[in-house]
């Protein structure tokens, strides 16, 4: 188990990163991240090619996410260990912003309960 | 049929040189490759053609960084020092830009930046002896490394520029 306080290093994650590594819980390439990322987002998120190049150069670099197997003659990429603690705490962090303003929402006259 | 067209476009003019690829495969001259200046083109039927260029230094995987471009819709064209050209069709492409956001987009010039850096460096580096001691009988020679001083000086501000801008949109 990797400290919480080098987990809270890497918060919070650009839409983008919280995105590609969400996608990659399971093994997958390049395009498949596109695809998945697209499909999770129910199409908000389409990623250009040369953002997720660079996301996964810098991924891979700060051992977010290893290289696994290769898939018709395309590399795929996995979380590690950290990568899946990173995905944890990113979402700890979304949920209790959530909780914290779940008050003032509902007092604005936004969304009930 | 080819044709060769000098053409000029600094550093941070790389939108524009997308445009005039773009215009030019529009009159049927399809882009092959360039060197220093010159842009090679093929005359074949017009095409309706995006262009973009990415700037990427250091990669490991040459094949794989072509073939996530390939698999987005973008047929890799051809580099030169660190630019990589790729066109597309805007029907085919994934998106149509190949940074689907800002912050990545930044990043492109942000590497411009560190190699103009890097160049302005070796060029002082290089020229230092004769910059303190500049030959008497010869001192304009001093222009010459003078000269590229100062584009350099004047290409790092600019991509600074652009990426201010960039930022500023943010």
């Amino acid at each position: 188990m990797t400290s919480p306080k080098i987990i809270n290093d890497y918060l919070p994650l650009t839409h983008t990163t919280y995105y590609i590594l969400l996608a990659l819980h399971n093994p997958l390439h390049g395009y498949g991240i596109m695809q998945k990322v697209e499909e999770m987002s129910e199409g908000e998120v389409r990623l250009g090619p040369g953002t997720l190049y660079g996301a996964l150069s810098k991924l891979e670099k700060q051992k977010l996410i290893e290289k696994t197997t290769v898939e018709d003659r395309r590399k795929c990429y996995v979380l590690t260990s950290i990568g899946e603690q990173v995905v944890i705490g990113e979402y700890t962090r979304l949920k209790r912003l959530l909780v914290n303003t779940k008050q003032v929402i509902t007092n604005l006259g936004g969304e009930e309960t | 049929m080819k044709k060769r067209v000098w053409k000029f476009f600094f550093v941070w003019q790389d939108e524009s040189e997308e445009a005039w690829l773009s215009q030019m495969a529009e009159q049927g001259w399809i882009f092959k490759h360039y060197r220093l200046f010159y842009y090679v083109f093929e005359k074949q039927y017009p095409n309706q053609l995006l262009y973009k260029l990415d700037y990427q230094v250091n990669i490991k995987d040459f094949p794989g960084y072509v073939n996530l471009y390939k698999d987005a819709g973008w047929e890799y064209v051809t580099s030169y020092l660190g630019w990589h050209y790729f066109k597309g069709h805007k029907d085919g492409v994934y998106t149509e830009e190949l940074y689907s956001d800002q912050n990545s987009y930044i990043q492109k010039y942000r590497r411009i930046i560190q190699t103009l850096f890097l160049a302005l460096w070796v060029v002082v580096i290089l020229n230092l002896p004769t910059i303190i001691h500049p030959p008497l009988e010869m001192k304009w020679i001093l222009f010459i490394p003078a000269f590229s001083v100062i584009l350099l000086v004047v290409a790092i501000i600019f991509v600074r520029r652009k990426i201010m801008n960039l930022t500023r949109a943010l």
